[in-house]
This record gives C-alpha cells, structure tokens and sequence, in this order.
C-alpha cells in the first residue's frame, strides 16, 4: 500500500494526442469496433443466426412435435432442404427449434454468470480485508472442482429444463468474472473519485454499482460474449453427455450427438448442419469479443 | 477566532500507521507514516502543510477528512473528538469538512455526466429533492465558472482547469466549513493555476470557508496560506505565518526547500544544501529525523530528537542548532 | 550573449508533425526553427498541448506510426528526417541521448540497472560484456550514484527516483552522444532531487560539451538552467532568444502572459494572480492568424487573419504585431554558461 501520492508523476504537460482521444472517447470504442471487419462480421453472423433460429419457423413451418418414422433419414431433396433425421423430423426445422434453445440457454447462462459473478468480485476487490479473503477462497474452491463433473452431477440431480440448464451452466461459470471484476475494483478503489464518494459519504453498495462496475463495463462486456461462447459449448457437451432437455425439444448439441450415431452411413445432414451452426456461433462470440476487447484498449490502458 | 473557541478542525497528537506491505496477511512491521502530529485550523483561515513525497502529509489529508482513522490521538471537530460523536452526529460531520483532489483526470468518474458529479455529495446526505438537487448544482457550477450548458458533458471533453472546478463545486456542495485541498494545482498548467487559486480566494471570500491545503510548491504555499507547517518524514519541523516563516526560516529543511526550489530569474539555479536521500519511513533516523541529510547536523542531534520553540508569534520549529535565536522560553 | 561562432550540432528548419487520429489530424508542431551549439542548454517552455513534447520525440526520432514529419532536422551533417528506423536506431543512443520524465518506466523492471545502462554501449560500439559493465559503472558514479559497483546488480524498483533518474541520465549519455533531449527530466522528482538532478545536467553538458535540449513547462527549471529559450504555443513557435533577454525583456504577448502568471515567492500574498482567459487552439483545426490571437488583449483584426511574420533584433526572434515594448533590460546575472 503506497503511503504516499508521489508529487505530479504526470507533470500538466498532455499530450495534445490524448486530448484529443480523450475528447471523443465516449464514442470512440464503438467506431474502433465498427472498423474492425471481422468483428462486425461476427456481428452480422449472430444476428443472422438470431434471426434463423426465432423468426425462421414463421416463414418455414414444419412439424417439430411428432414422429413421422416413416419418413426417417431421408437426404436432402425438395420440400426438404436439409433432409430428415432419424425419427422423421424435418432437420432444417429441427435446426431452428435447436437453434432457439441453444441460444437461449448460452445467452440465459451468460446472463446469470456475469451478474453473479461481477456482484461477487465488485463486492470482494472494494470492501476488501477480511471478506474479500473469504470470498476469494469460495472462487478458489469452486475453480479446483473440474466443471463438467460438477455439471454432470447437477444435470442428473436436477430435472432438465431450459431453465434448470440455464442456472446449472451459469452457477459453473461464474468464477472467472468474479476473479476478473475483483481484480478491476481491486485497482479502482484506490481511484480519486472513488475516495471523493467516500468523503461525501456514499453508502458502499452505491460506490461499487456507480463507480466500480460502471468503470469495470469493457471488461464485463467482453467477458460476457467469451461466455456466450462457453455456455454453448458446455451445452452442447452436456447434451452430447444425453444430459440435455428431454426430445421433442432439441439443442445443437443434441442434434450433433445424435447425428454421430450414424456417421458410417453416409447421412452427412446430420452431423454437419448442427456442427457448423456451433462452430459458427461459438466464432461470431470470440471475434465480436476479441474485437471488443481491442475497441476498449483493454490490453493496454484502462478506461 | 474568539480565544476559547474551539479551532473548527484540530488534529492532537495524531498518529498513523500502514502494515508494511506483507502478503495477504499483512505481516510485517508496521510503517508510521504521521508522528505525533498537532495542528489547528480556525475557520475561515487556510493552513498550509507543505513537504516532499512520503513526508505524510497526504495521509494527514486524509485523516483530516475522514479517509483515514488515526492510529493514535484524534480529530476533534469544533473541539469534540469524531470518535466521541454518535453516528448521526458523524455523518454530519462528514460534510463539514470536504476534499479537493490533486488529479483532475482522476477526481471525476468518467463515465458520469458533470451534474451527476456535483450532485452527488447532495444525493448521499439525503432530504432534499430533486429539483432543489437541480437548482443547487446550477447554482454550485455558476459560482466555479462552468457553463450551465457544460452539465451535461463528461469530464473527458474538459480541460485540467475546468474539471478541477468540478471538483471545487462538488466539494462545496454540502457547504462544508473547510475544504481539505490535496495538491489542487499542481497538475494544471501555470496560467490554469492562477485562475483556481484566485477562484479558491473568491470562494473563501463568499462563503467563509476554511482551508487545508497539502502541497509540495511552496510558493502556492507561501501566496495563498495564512499559517504553514513543514513536515518531512511524519513530523512537522517548524511551523509559523509564511511571510516570515519563507523569508526566515529556522530550521534547516525549510532553508533547503526554499533554496531548491526553481526561480524563474535567470541565472539564479536551484541550490542544493542538503545531500543524501529520504530515509526510509519504517526506519526513521533517531533523534532529529533531518539529521542525516542536515549540514550542521551534530552529535546531539542523534542523541535526542528536538522540542519545538518559539522563534516569533505563532512560529516554532524543533532543531537543537537553528538557523537564527529561538525566543527565550 | 556572444554565440559561438561555431556551426550547430542540432539544426532544425521548418519542421511540421502531423499526428493522423481517426477522427482528423492533429497538427502538433508547425514550421518551427532552431539551433543548439555544443556546450549550450536551450530550453523548450510551453503549457498543454502547444507541441513541445512531440517536438523532442521528434527530435530523437520516436513519433509513433500515425505521425508525419516534415521540414529538417540536421544532427551535424546528417538529415534526420525521412530516414528509416534501422538507420535512426544507430543515431539513436550513440548521438542522441534521451532523458524522459518518468523514471519509473524509463527503465526496464525486468533487467539489472548495469545491463541498462551499459545497452546502449553494447548495441552501437558493440562493447563486450564486461567492458559495458566497466563503462556503467564509471557512468553511474560520474553521475552521482552513490557505491555504483553496487547499483549494477540492482533492479530499478530498488533505487529511490531520484536514483533511478540518474540511472536513465548515464544510459542516455554513456555513448557520450552530441545531443541530449531531456523532457520534463525533473518533473516527478522531488524539489529536492530536482535540484540536485538538474545541478548534474549543468556538470554533464560543461564536462561533456553535450548540445541539450530541455523541455519543461517550470519557468523556473528554464530560467536557472539554459542559455536559449524557446517559447512554443499551439504547435508554432512564439519567441526565442537568450534566457537573460526573454525574461526581463519578453517581446510576444503570449510569453509576456505567461511570465506574469507566474506564482513566486515574490508574488503579494493573497494578491489577485494574473491569469491567461480561455483555452489553447484546437490543433486539429488551426486557423489562419496568430493562435493566441483569442485569447491576446492586444489582438487586432490583421492578428486574427494572418500569421505575423517573425522580426529579429540580435538573436532575439518573435512573431508578434503588437509586442510588448522594448523595457529597459535589467542587470540580470547571465547563466553559467
């Protein structure tokens, strides 16, 4: 702890470089962003698959609730752009449905893991001492149990559902935000207008909420899209595992474990289709977030 | 002031201790970084405390304003301790006494808009509504200079100048009888200066406050102060008006200060009387703590450190070989 | 002052730096000219954002990417501008020494303070080991460390910044270059430690018949510690001429300004502060006339519209229509050198 302020380690001297990026800051991470191709292509393709998955089926309608075994496995051919799979549902369809649980899910976890996990470390880097241990040593416990045997074992205590999916993968995921926002309040608690709130006697949990976390905001943001990435994955992990939701709903994952049953038999519509959309999504998230992550200037300065 | 009336701040015989940087458990011995400090501020007045960094005399802003506990002694408000006020009585004792920050591209959150900044102080204490909130910040950011139209701007399209006068809005937004002012210009540029330090003086004049200014610039000092205190190394080593107390100190670290400080006449350089570096704070020299770096440092000075004396009204200083005669005790 | 009758090592004539931002450009430093002879100090003043920081980084050949350098700048013989980093790499620490404000990231964390200092000897005469070694250590005690042997094995974070500044001063100059750069040298330091250091800058420059360039925006740094000053404001220079003339005798408005907004010793207590209304020009968008020409009390209409040519009177140089009359100019002591 620095008993001092060091007298002027910046002189007045500014440069007028920083000045002038200083003035245009507020929008100068999202122009940064919108310059960067691939990012923005990243942007393009999960709204795109947004799009395909929620408003896909009001323009293709099929059947997703009954079997029709007599038309299993058939390819691709007309009326049926993507074939069938192997209890006769329609595999474009079965896409979308998947589709919509797939994000849900990933969008719900990542949802679920940031708020907790920001809430967790604001609150353990700015109030410090002895709670900022404790709460620390609960992540560092929680992180030495491997992930997915503690998501295996709440996948089968509790009951599949969308929701039950959402609060299993978001309660595994958020230890790394906790440990990221603790160590951005760590370092803005010492900030002058954090002490200045602190003279004027505002009350700890308004400081973290209006000067840590809304300061700490590239971090979150960018954490946030590497969990929608995540969550996809250890979904489609899960569902891999037979732990997803229970049939006629779907996910890609599930799609893609259940099409690997008949990979030696020629029937590529089923594998590739669910395949590339979790390849695709879990991309667009890690461009979107890489490209974020350069707009903020994360890696360098902070905001 | 009347004599009896208790000095609106006072700090008796404060002391204040930091771990020394250890792991999680902070072990390690414990650095004092103020000694036995005692200092008055009367409203309406400025007192002054200038020394170089790591002298403490941050930490005693801070523990001014109620940033920092004291390890030992107190902080008495109008004459009454903090420690001996109940809760109610503290809280509102809190916004008696406000800070001006040294970094104006540090005092101001960035991500809020500057009406958001001055309210703020007004929004925590509570009981006044929202369009009294409104009005007053108006009011507040008038007084300073800023554009009712600059409200709703973020800190980063201002200059140095201009956020330091959010900073001195936001701190008079409570009407706080003493304003504690850490380095508040030192960051700014030399003509910005002068515009913050008369606005400060307009301040003073207008609402009768005090202030606390902590600086390591003795001229700003010397010009804005009515009572100075040199510290260096936690201690204060002489104190007085600074009119006399700059153009004849007694003791010799002030005579080095004042000599190594830059004058904008030519062919004048800085002078360096003293030699050697800082000592460091967890291992304070015993004795006078000067004396490893002071050029009539003798054996005395080791043996025992010096008790302040009186050198002129209101100026004392604590060194065993002073620069000129101490008045009889 | 009698100038030296011989020629300069540094000679910079019309030099532009543009700064490409994404959003527009910033014309940091616009047609600016001077001169520094061996063995002289010129000193750079201005406040935030007129330039003189990205004139010195100009100077050492250290502007980023997106900058655009125009005009000459001419280290002996040889031209600087346009030449390719390889080639300003071996100009860099051999010819031109460095010295920054921060001492703290000056130096690297990571390595020992005798490799630091001793690198640059190693990269351009390629000095053995041992023999940089040897070199370091003579440097670290000519600039005032005390037991150098010792410092070798440190690292940077051991040292106190007064230390650590004289550390980054013997690197800078263990090539003996023929120019220093020093900008802000002092800044972060101490009152104290700045005196000392700037004390050792006054020793090198004599000892080592160095050309320096001191950028500061302290007066007073400027007034005890240079020969030449010159005043820059908005990217452009304002005046320049000996220390001992711009301070009695300052010609252009803008120096006039600054020099009376000053705090000293000498300022009445509690008196009002002379103070500069406004704020610098936008560099992105500098207009036709004089910059200060906003914010000058003396400003006509020809000062708004066009840029005033500079006039000269015995290397006193200022670019001012209505400048400060002539004073008497006082009995000042000259600077030491």
């Amino acid at each position: 702890m620095s008993l001092e302020n060091v007298a002027t380690v910046r002189g007045p001297e500014e440069d007028a470089l920083a000045a002038q990026a200083d003035a245009a800051a507020g929008g100068v991470w999202l122009r940064a962003f919108t310059r960067n191709r691939l990012a923005v292509a990243g942007l393009v393709v999960i709204v795109a698959l947004l799009l395909f998955s929620f408003a896909g089926p009001l323009f293709y309608h099929t059947d997703q609730i009954h079997t029709r075994l007599a038309l299993e496995t058939l390819p691709p051919g007309t009326g049926r752009p993507l074939g069938t799979d192997d209890v006769g549902y329609d595999e474009l369809g079965r896409l979308m449905t998947g589709g919509q649980t797939t994000l849900e899910v990933a969008f719900g976890a990542a949802a679920v893991a940031v708020v907790l996990g920001v809430l967790w470390g604001a609150t353990a880097g700015y109030v410090g001492g002895l709670l900022d241990g404790l709460m620390m040593r609960v992540v560092d416990a929680l992180l030495a149990i491997p992930a997915l045997l503690l998501l295996l074992f709440l996948a089968t205590v509790f009951r599949p559902s969308v929701l039950m999916l959402i609060i299993v993968v978001g309660v595994t995921a958020w230890l790394v935000p906790a440990r990221l926002i603790r160590a951005e309040a760590l370092s803005l608690r010492g900030r002058e207008y954090v002490l200045a709130a602190k003279t004027m006697g505002v009350r700890a949990p308004t400081i973290i909420f209006r000067h840590i976390i809304t300061n700490s905001i590239g971090t979150i943001l960018v954490n946030a899209t590497f969990q929608v990435a995540d969550a996809i994955l250890v979904v489609a992990a899960l569902s891999f595992l037979g732990l997803g939701i229970a049939p006629p709903a779907t996910n890609w994952g599930a799609m893609l474990s259940g099409g690997l049953n008949y990979t030696f038999s020629g029937f590529w519509w089923l594998t590739y289709p669910p395949g590339v959309a979790i390849v695709l999504t879990v991309l667009a998230f890690n461009v979107v977030g890489d490209g974020l992550r350069d707009a903020f200037g994360l890696d360098t300065r902070h905001g | 002031m009347n004599a009896g009336e208790a000095p609106l701040l006072e700090l008796v015989g404060v002391s204040k201790d930091y771990r020394g940087s250890g792991l999680w458990s902070g072990a390690g011995a414990p650095v004092r970084a103020v000694s036995g400090v005692s200092l008055a501020v009367p409203a309406g007045t400025s007192v002054g405390i200038v020394g170089e960094s790591g002298c403490g005399k941050s930490t005693l802003g801070r523990l001014a304003v109620g940033l920092e506990k004291p390890t030992e002694g107190d902080v008495r408000l109008r004459g009454t301790p903090v420690t001996a006020m109940g809760r109610r009585e503290r809280r509102a004792a809190r916004y008696e006494i406000q800070m001006m920050f040294q970094d104006p591209y540090a005092a101001l959150n960035p991500r809020m808009t500057l009406d958001r900044i001055i309210e703020e102080p007004l929004r925590a204490r509570g009981g006044i509504s929202r369009a009294d909130r409104r009005a007053r910040v108006r009011r507040l950011a008038d007084e300073v200079g800023i554009a009712a139209g600059q409200l709703s701007r973020y800190p980063r399209e201002l200059s140095g100048g201009q956020r330091q006068r959010v900073g001195l809005a936001r701190a008079l937004a409570t009407s706080p009888a003493l304003i504690v002012a850490d380095e508040p210009v030192s960051a700014l540029d030399v003509s910005v200066r002068s515009q913050i330090l008369n606005l400060m003086a307009d301040l003073q004049a207008e609402h009768h406050i005090g202030y606390l200014m902590v600086s390591h610039d003795l001229t700003v000092i010397h010009y804005f102060t009515d009572q100075v205190a040199v510290m260096y190394l936690g201690t204060f080593v002489e104190s007085g008006p600074p009119g006399e107390l700059f153009r004849a100190p007694a003791h010799h670290y002030t005579r080095a200060l004042i000599d190594a400080a830059p004058d904008p006449v030519p062919g004048r350089p800085a002078a360096t009387t003293i030699r050697g570096e800082l000592p460091s704070a967890a291992a304070p020299p015993s004795g006078c703590r000067f004396r490893t770096r002071c050029p009539a440092a003798r054996a005395v000075c080791a043996a025992q450190a010096p008790a302040p004396r009186a050198f002129g009204p209101g100026h004392q200083a604590a060194c065993h070989f002073p620069l000129k005669e101490a008045l009889p005790a | 002052m009698s100038a030296p009758a011989t020629a300069p090592v540094l000679r910079v004539t019309g030099l532009d730096v543009d700064i490409k931002l994404p959003s527009a450009v910033v014309r940091a430093v616009q047609d600016v000219s001077l001169e520094v002879r061996a063995g002289e100090t010129l000193g750079v003043v201005g406040e935030s954002g007129c330039g003189k920081s990205t004139l010195a980084l100009a100077l050492a050949g250290l502007l980023p990417a997106e900058a655009e350098t125009r005009g000459s700048i001419r280290l002996g013989d040889r031209e600087l501008v346009g030449l390719r980093e390889r080639e300003l790499r071996a100009v860099r620490g051999a010819e031109v020494g460095i010295v920054f404000q921060d001492p703290m990231t000056s130096l690297n964390p990571t390595k020992r303070i005798g490799a630091q200092v001793g690198e640059a000897l190693r990269l351009q005469r390629g000095a053995s080991k041992a023999a940089a070694l040897r070199a370091a250590a003579d440097m670290l005690d000519r600039v005032g460390l005390p037991r150098p042997r010792e410092q070798l094995d440190r690292f940077p974070h051991e040292l106190s910044g007064g230390m650590r500044q004289r550390a980054v001063i013997a690197s800078a100059l263990i090539c003996e270059p023929k120019v220093l750069i020093a900008d802000e040298p002092t800044t972060a330091l101490d009152v104290t430690t700045q005196a000392q250091i700037l004390e050792l800058f006054d020793r090198l420059s004599a000892e080592l018949g160095m050309a320096t360039l001191l950028v500061s925006h302290d007066m007073g740094v400027v007034a005890g510690h240079t020969s030449r000053v010159f005043v820059m404001y908005a990217g452009r220079e304002a005046e320049t001429g000996a220390t001992g003339t711009i301070f009695a005798a300052a010609r252009h408005r803008y120096t006039g300004a600054l020099l009376g907004s000053i705090l000293r010793m000498e300022t009445p207590r509690k008196s009002r502060l002379g103070t500069i209304p406004g704020r610098p020009p936008d560099l992105t968008a500098p207009g036709t006339g004089c910059p200060f020409a906003p914010r000058c009390p003396a400003a006509s209409a020809e000062c708004a519209s066009r840029l005033p040519a500079a006039s000269e009177e015995d290397g006193h140089r200022w670019s001012c229509y209505h400048p400060l009359a002539a004073q008497e100019t006082k009995r000042v002591p000259e600077a030491r050198r």
